[in-house]
């Protein structure tokens, strides 16, 4: 049986272009797919950051992850999830988070895709440190994303 | 009561380890063994522990601040989440 929701951490490089094409390839055996909706998140380049570390706790990551995409079928009419996230270090430039939603519909996917980030962002045990000038500094919680996770 | 105490990110940073065996002395919930934390190690480098987004989570379950303890439980103290 094909799973269609599935959660990897990847402590190597995540190339979203390969994740698309599998994505896809899995939802063309649904009969009814309508939407699908990706998104792709990257270690940002600005500022004096030379590299970003990722701490993750495994085991609870996973779980967590799995109960955001389990909130989201609940929510919205969806057909199959992927959520991919980096661990270890990472460039600037480099691809962090994808997350894949499919749908019969455009307005399901859209919305279930921006509910797994909202959520991911402050409910799974992920942790980044930037390397700045050759010092290392945990980053701290937005508040910006606190607000978009209580806003569901 | 024995427990598994785990910390991480800045908390493991905080504590100089990322796990501690633990004697709950009187057994309790996750604020108990903060409470006891506080006296073996002070007051202040427990405090963030009690900030508000820590994460607490036993046995891989995401719990709060009045869950119980029980024999061999393993606790994790987690700082506020910075993925995506």
């Amino acid at each position: 049986m094909v799973n269609l929701h599935s959660v990897v951490i990847l402590d190597s490089e995540l190339t979203a272009s390969a994740e698309v094409e599998a994505f896809e390839n899995l939802c063309a055996q649904q009969k009814n797919t309508g939407a699908i909706v990706f998104f792709t998140g990257y270690v940002r380049v600005d500022q004096d950051v030379e590299k970003l570390y990722l701490e993750h706790y495994p085991g609870l990551t996973e779980s967590q992850v799995d109960v955001l995409c389990d909130e989201a079928r609940q929510r919205f009419d969806l057909q199959a999830t992927f959520v991919v996230h980096r661990i270890g270090w990472m460039k600037p430039g480099e691809t962090i988070v994808f997350v894949a939603c499919a749908s019969e519909h455009r307005q399901q996917a859209f919305q279930a895709c921006s509910y797994i980030m909202d959520q991911l962002k402050t409910r799974v045990p992920f942790w980044k440190k930037e390397l700045r000038g050759g010092v290392e500094q945990w980053v701290e919680q937005k508040e910006s994303d606190i607000l978009a996770q209580q806003h569901w | 009561m024995k427990v598994k105490l785990l910390f991480f990110a800045r908390f493991r940073e905080l504590f100089g380890i990322s796990e501690l065996d633990f004697n709950l002395q009187h057994g309790g919930n996750v604020m108990a063994v903060l409470d006891q934390l506080a006296k073996q190690f002070g007051v202040e480098i427990v405090e963030p522990l009690k900030a508000k987004n820590t994460l607490y989570a036993i046995n891989l379950q995401i719990v709060t601040l009045d869950s119980e303890l029980a024999e061999g439980d393993e606790l994790a103290f987690m700082p506020p989440v910075t993925g995506g």
